[in-house]
């Protein structure tokens, strides 16, 4: 008997030692309250309007970036596209986060922000427009972005917050993670929110 | 005159062409100091003219040799960038030099040090060779032939196992 209580706190220490450790690779914080995001009013990459309704109904996951960034901004888009995949196998296809790019430099990025996003994958979506509704949906989603001074080819880079907002089905933050993302792990924080906002949801009606 | 002109252009570029020659040789015996390894360009659409490379630069010899700049017949300008994080901000900026300490090697890599290609002229090709020279402080440099990849993603991706970490 005693043996058998002392097998059953065993397992149970290794799982939650195995559960804290996939916890502990994800760099990310989950919002006790979601906040709403702002109205803000953009265009996906198809020039169709996006604003905050586009966000209802299902989750989002939002990184802010800019077309001429060739490095950090694809890396991040790359790892999203494995946590989206690994994501898949966990939770309900209808459950499943849009990945929203919102490029903070209209100028540039307007031209070709299409072929940026979609290289990824062909459902992630372009997102911008004019500066001051940028400005809106960053507020939202507690980002900032800051333009660098030109260099002397003209050639500029822009400063973004790092992290992904993780925004509910209510178009609210409830969540922001930190890259890079091991798939995995990311996919599994993401499938345990999701589940556990879904439950909300459903507890509440 | 005129045929003293063009005999006189025609001479200086067979000496040229010698020299660089010679040079080829003393750096091969030399057993090339400087080399770089894994270089690659993750493929990009045709709209979008700013690349990044990546590649392992290795030094071999007894002194620190310092890459002060770059360039490539496919893009109009390569600058030496570093991505960082701080205070939760993702930053890139130019540095104008990147050390390799005698008998080590710098990794330019994803999210981290690499080379601003700037200015395609052409369209990414998968597979397709991309010639980079390094420029070294003194007269040296290492030419590099990059190769143009899909990216594969995640900090994982690489390995091919899943959920170790480095």
């Amino acid at each position: 008997m005693t043996r058998k209580r002392w097998l059953v706190l065993t397992i149970a220490a290794v799982l939650a030692a195995i559960s804290w450790a996939v916890a502990a690779r994800v760099n990310g914080v989950v919002f006790d309250r979601a906040t709403p995001v702002q109205f803000f009013t953009l265009n996906d990459h198809n020039g169709k309007p996006f604003t905050a309704e586009q966000l209802k109904g299902r989750w989002s996951l939002i990184l802010a970036g800019f077309t001429h960034c060739p490095d950090v901004c694809p890396f991040t888009l790359a790892n999203l596209e494995q946590v989206v995949t690994e994501l898949g196998l966990r939770v309900r296809p209808d459950r499943l986060p849009a990945v929203v790019f919102l490029a903070v430099d209209p100028d540039r990025d307007r031209a070709n922000i299409k072929d940026y996003v979609v290289q990824f994958h062909p459902d992630f979506i372009g997102v911008t427009g004019e500066l001051g509704e940028i400005e809106r949906a960053l507020k939202g989603i507690d980002a900032v972005a800051i333009r660098a001074k030109p260099d002397p080819h003209g050639n500029y880079q822009v400063t973004h917050s790092a992290a992904v907002a993780v925004i509910d089905p209510q178009a609210r933050l409830a969540a922001k993670i930190n890259p890079p993302f091991e798939p995995k792990a990311t996919a599994d924080f993401l499938a345990d929110l999701i589940r556990r906002g879904a439950a909300a949801t459903e507890g509440s009606r | 005159m005129i045929g003293y002109v063009v005999d006189r252009r025609r001479s200086l570029a067979i000496g040229a062409i010698l020299v660089t020659a010679v040079l080829q040789v003393a750096l091969a015996s030399a057993g090339e100091p400087v080399t770089a390894e894994n270089a690659w360009i993750p493929w990009a659409p045709p709209a979008i003219k700013v690349h990044a490379g990546y590649m392992t630069v290795v030094n071999r010899s007894d002194v620190d040799q310092v890459i002060v700049g770059a360039h490539s017949p496919a893009y109009e300008r390569v600058e030496l960038h570093q991505s960082t994080v701080k205070d939760g901000l993702s930053q890139m900026r130019a540095v104008d030099e990147v050390v390799v300490p005698a008998h080590g090697r710098v990794a330019f890599e994803p999210a981290g040090l690499h080379l601003m290609l700037i200015g395609a002229k052409r369209a990414s090709v998968v597979d397709g060779p991309v010639p980079i020279v390094l420029r070294l402080r003194g007269v040296e440099q290492v030419a590099v032939t990059a190769v143009i990849r899909r990216r594969d993603g995640g900090p994982s991706s690489g390995h091919h196992h899943h959920g170790a970490s480095h």
